[in-house]
């Protein structure tokens, strides 16, 4: 109960909000980039 | 101070853990051989205690701990997955939330309290490196080449899901990498889920269904789930797929796709599943060709090392390696997380400054990966003795001859010797043999020893030296990790009448020489074996070749569906008389079957063991 009333407090808002500027997961394909691929920097 | 670092995966599946001495790989085993329990997500003491024992060692000795992945970073993209998948994932929330606050987020402060719990001396600082880099740790400094690229494919640990590397000497530099959700691992899970098998542990039958079926909805993956890039990255298109949300892999947008709903565990397999299957292999072949063409533009190197749970599909390895991108392809016989605990060491070892001692021997690092425990014959003989199983004590030489023998009269024989296997693969360490000439073999050991569904094949032994007489195979492949074709040499004519069959029916063409390891596309997944890695069996084989002539046995791991490969010479000795495995042999002793006392239990076992 507490999990959910956490999830519809916090999360839901957080994440509806950070969805107005960028989608943070890129879920969509782009089919006009020419790579997917992402510099990798050492950890 | 002591080199010794313990390498832990733990928490997600197939905890495992390894200990490392520089670049020596002292001890290695997963947890679930010890606690029986199938891919184990349970964190590792058994396999700890094990790891420390073989090396004669206390956590004392250790001079770090390395955890295989970054619980912060990884804390952090389950986050963002949460926020990304509002307001659907309420329930995956509720559900697993709670044990990320408990625990997952700080796995490694839970690593140094369950160390410290195990009561074999203080605990050294525990190390977080990142999944994928434990991963292409795992793929590069054990293996035999002095430069190549690395490449790394699985579901998902972090945020990474491929990555590229280049390892040059000492050194393991990232190159480039693909996030979350668009993941190579997921999308064959997901078929994987959706043709009816377990995530985490079907994939293997899905591969070994794809070629009863035909690739018709390739096309639709191509079109709707993913974006490929001519460089191989790519991206899944998320409206199709659930696993952001919450426990599923799939839901209305895959049934709408894929002809109707997905098919129930365990309910029959029908066309629609073989072509599903088809499809998805035919695609994730040409993403790992891909990526393949592109770790080799982007690095400049004639090898490649490859690791991660995509990494295990050997099918998709094989045409890498037919491909002739590079000179020759090393893949870690722990690809999937389990390798994770010896990559993780491996990186932490290097980086205090071992060094790939095992460079200019020819040979790898991974002593055949029979990195686990082993049992000396004169335990053996005392637990026979103090049970009362009788059985023929033979030398090395007489016994591999009268193995051999029985072999070629049709027994079916479980095979246990020396250390045990680190990693998925039953190498001829703790395997069930049985001879490929028999047409019945596939058959009968699939629905009358494993209790396992009769579409799935089995794989063929080969000595090294003789392994293009049987298969268009031109490298090594010690861990049994490559498909190959089989040489045309050994086809039968009648192969070529199968063009009606469908399906199931499939399997009952007679396709080879040796057909029990031959699958319905002429294909096989082959394990060369040399002396160097694996005297015990190559002995074995060496003698059935001189009983029979033909250098190959069937080779499947010693275990029934759902239950973890055998360890113990005790656990050997129970799945023997479960099954009708005819022939026992632990160490130097031959048990025979028909010489055995009554087998009796209390119940029926196979209520026990849960289906894989």
């Amino acid at each position: 109960m507490l999990g959910l009333l956490l999830y519809y407090l916090f999360v839901v808002p957080v994440g509806l909000i950070l969805r107005l500027v960028r989608d943070p997961l890129r879920r969509r394909p782009d089919p006009s980039a020419e790579s997917y691929w992402i510099t990798a920097a050492r950890s | 101070m002591s080199d010794l670092i313990l390498g832990i995966s733990a928490y997600y599946h197939d905890s495992a853990v390894a200990l490392v001495d520089g670049d020596t790989v002292v001890a290695a085993a997963q947890e679930e051989r010890f606690t029986r329990r199938r891919h184990d997500a349970a964190f590792p003491a058994q396999a700890v205690e094990y790891c420390l024992r073989e090396a004669g060692a206390t956590l004392k000795d250790v001079a770090a701990v390395a955890y295989y992945e970054d619980p912060a970073l990884k804390f952090r993209r389950v986050l963002a997955t949460y926020a990304g998948a509002v307001p659907f994932g309420a329930a995956s929330f509720r559900d697993t939330f709670p044990e990320w606050i408990r625990r997952k987020r700080r796995a490694g402060e839970s690593v140094r309290r369950e160390l410290a719990g195990l009561g074999l001396g203080p605990v050294p600082e525990v190390l977080c490196r990142r999944h994928h880099e434990s991963h292409a740790a795992s793929a590069f400094f054990p293996s035999p080449y002095e430069s190549a690229a690395v490449l790394c494919i699985d579901g998902v640990g972090e945020w990474a899901t491929t990555s590229l590397w280049h390892g040059r000497g000492d050194r393991l530099d990232p190159v480039a990498e693909l996030h979350f959700p668009h993941s190579l691992g997921m999308l064959y899970s997901a078929f994987t889920y959706f043709c009816g098998f377990k995530v985490d542990s079907g994939e293997y039958k899905l591969m070994g269904l794809a070629p009863y079926g035909t690739p018709r909805y390739a096309d639709v993956i191509r079109e709707k789930l993913i974006d490929l890039k001519a460089d191989g990255s790519f991206r899944l298109d998320m409206r199709y797929f659930e696993y952001l949300r919450g426990q599923v892999m799939t839901g209305r947008g895959f049934e709408k796709l894929f002809d109707g709903p997905r098919r129930l565990p365990e309910s029959a397999l029908s066309e629609r599943e073989f072509d599903l299957a088809a499809s998805v292999q035919e695609v994730t072949e040409e993403v790992v060709l891909r990526l393949a063409r592109a770790a080799q533009q982007f690095t400049g190197e004639t090898r490649l090392c490859l690791a991660g749970g995509v990494a295990l599909n050997c099918v998709a390895n094989g045409r890498t390696i037919r491909e002739e991108i590079f000179e020759g392809v090393w893949v870690q016989p722990a690809a999937g997380d389990a390798g994770g605990a010896l990559g993780a060491a491996l990186a932490v070892a290097m980086e205090r400054g071992a060094t790939r001692t095992h460079l200019g021997t020819g040979h790898d690092a991974m002593s055949g990966s029979l990195l686990g425990p082993a049992y000396r014959d004169e335990e053996i003989q005392a637990y026979l003795d103090d049970a009362g199983i009788p059985y023929t004590r033979l030398d090395r030489d007489a016994l591999a001859a009268r193995t051999a023998v029985e072999l070629a009269q049709g027994k079916v024989v479980g095979w246990f010797q020396d250390r045990m296997e680190f990693g998925p693969r039953a190498l001829g360490a703790r395997s069930i043999l049985g001879d490929p000439r028999n047409p019945e073999m596939q058959s009968a050991m699939n629905l009358k020893i494993k209790f396992r569904e009769s579409f799935r094949p089995f794989a063929p032994a080969v000595l090294d030296s003789d392994v293009e007489e049987y298969f268009q195979l031109k490298q090594e492949s010690p861990y049994m990790l490559v498909v190959a074709d089989i040489a045309d040499a050994r086809r039968l004519p009648a192969a070529d009448d199968a063009g009606d069959a469908r399906g199931l029916d499939r399997l009952k063409v007679r396709r080879s020489t040796i057909p029990a390891v031959t699958h319905v596309d002429m294909s096989a997944r082959v394990q060369t074996v040399s002396e160097h890695a694996n005297p015990a069996f190559h002995r074995l084989l060496t003698a059935f070749k001189a009983e029979t002539g033909c250098p190959v046995l069937v080779n499947t791991s010693f275990n029934v569906r759902g239950e973890p490969i055998v360890r113990s010479p005790q656990e050997a000795y129970t799945c023997f008389m479960r099954t009708r495995i005819d022939v026992l042999v632990l160490g130097g002793f031959l048990l025979l079957k028909d010489d055995q006392p009554v087998w009796a239990e209390d119940g029926d076992w196979r209520d026990e063991i849960p289906l894989d």
